[in-house]
């Protein structure tokens, strides 16, 4: 069984729900209420400061995107969207492009979250299996960190992809596998090549014993849970836009492009 | 074993330290500026414990040599400070970045729970709260990612508050 969760390219929900030119294709918001495809948004402190919007075009040559950002020096600032799936899910596939073109100030203690699996249940004082956190690489640039829960030590594993991600649109795809002992693994891709075999990984995280934590309950795609290096103003990316598209879950087979 | 106590010296009894040993609960040293921010504080992140800090959730995952300080922060309005500035004084030997950490969260040695970053900051940016909670704080300097495997992956700081720090070492001990 290969049993496609969740597709949530707001163009494809565009194209459902629209029709005319290619700007009609887009709704008029994220969240179902305004013709999108997620469940809510977070924009805080306000959704004047840490904006959650629909914008053309989108990152995959599709009519829509998400574009997010993060008040000026607020830590406490959120700014994405989520989608409460229907069923607590122990084999998740994921994948959505994020584009960093705007990021180009990352220092040392520099870092964002832009992905996060939340749990259906709360272990270990988490809530959530996964995060996928922007942090830095060599001197300004970017990099990719993964931090799953796990039953062990601190209950946090990471690994983070050791080549730096050039201002610009990335994909970015995992595997977890929720269970017990080795039945909990990470297994990530980093801008794979175009196909739909599964390639080599990219990296992964193993033996996280992470039945604890049930399975994936929902995705929430955007900004959050950011350093203060990470909003200030400068040097730093706070109001930097960042574009999300293409969001894709899938409990079995490599979902790829 | 020496103690050191200042300022009443309630916390010192609750640790305990071999040298070197670089812990949340053995911090290294006193950093105790008064209102003009004076003296500096300047160390060594080099010859220290790895793996303190994995701490702001794992945001931070800093896996190398750590430097650790306690410091009480009075209650408001003395509690607000607005600047600790971290400078990198080993020519850029490590990516030092600067971590506040509540005391009263678990200590993030990698044995336990990950504690929250009260805030942070590095180099670039400094440590700027103007809300902070009354109460004893870890600061961590340590380097991030980036940091492992390099050599030598550590280095030489300077911590330098802008003169409103009303931190207060309330003890410390060392071996």
């Amino acid at each position: 069984m290969n049993a496609k969760m969740k597709v949530l390219s707001l163009a494809l929900v565009g194209l459902c729900g629209f029709a005319g030119s290619a700007m009609a294709v887009c709704p008029a918001g994220p969240t179902t209420p305004d013709g999108g495809a997620w469940t809510s948004a977070v924009t805080q402190p306000s959704a004047a400061a840490s904006p959650a919007v629909v914008a053309v075009p989108g990152l995959d040559g599709s009519e829509c995107k998400l574009t997010t950002a993060l008040a000026v020096g607020n830590t406490a600032a959120s700014s994405f969207v989520r989608y409460n799936h229907a069923a607590s899910e122990p084999n998740y596939r994921f994948q959505f492009l994020v584009d960093t073109s705007n990021l180009l100030a990352f220092s040392s203690s520099s870092n964002v979250v832009i992905y996060q699996a939340p749990a259906t249940t709360a272990a270990n004082g988490f809530n959530r299996l996964l995060r996928v956190v922007l942090v830095q690489g060599n001197g300004s640039a970017t990099r990719v960190r993964f931090i799953a829960q796990t039953s062990a030590g601190a209950h946090i594993a990471t690994s983070t992809f050791a080549t730096d991600l050039a201002p610009g649109v990335h994909r970015i795809e995992g595997k977890l596998g929720v269970g017990a002992g080795a039945a909990g693994q990470l297994t990530y891709w980093v801008d794979a090549a175009a196909g739909t075999t599964e390639p080599a990984a990219s990296g992964t995280i193993a033996n996280l014993d992470n039945a604890a934590w049930g399975g994936v309950s929902a995705a929430s795609l955007g900004l959050t849970a950011p350093s203060a290096a990470f909003v200030a103003a400068a040097p730093g990316n706070g109001g930097k836009t960042v574009g999300f598209d293409t969001f894709d879950s899938r409990r079995q087979t490599y979902i790829g492009h | 074993m020496k103690v050191n106590v200042l300022c009443g010296a309630l916390l010192a009894v609750a640790f305990s330290a071999s040298a070197g040993a670089q812990t949340c609960a053995s911090p290294v040293t006193t950093w105790h500026p008064d209102g003009g921010g004076s003296p500096d504080l300047n160390g060594s992140t080099c010859g220290n414990e790895t793996g303190i800090l994995s701490t702001c959730s794992g945001a931070n995952g800093a896996p190398s040599k750590a430097y650790v300080a306690r410091v009480t922060i009075a209650a408001q309005p003395q509690g607000s400070f607005n600047g600790i500035t971290l400078t990198d004084t080993s020519g850029g030997a490590f990516h030092a970045l600067l971590a506040v950490v509540p005391a009263a969260s678990p200590c993030p040695d990698g044995s336990g729970d990950v504690s929250p970053c009260a805030t942070s900051g590095d180099t670039a940016n400094p440590v700027q709260h103007t809300n902070i909670s009354p109460g004893d704080y870890f600061l961590i300097v340590t380097g991030n990612d980036l940091d492992i495997g390099a050599v030598p992956g550590c280095g030489t700081f300077t911590l330098h508050a802008d003169g409103t720090l009303p931190v207060t070492l309330q003890g410390f001990t060392v071996s």
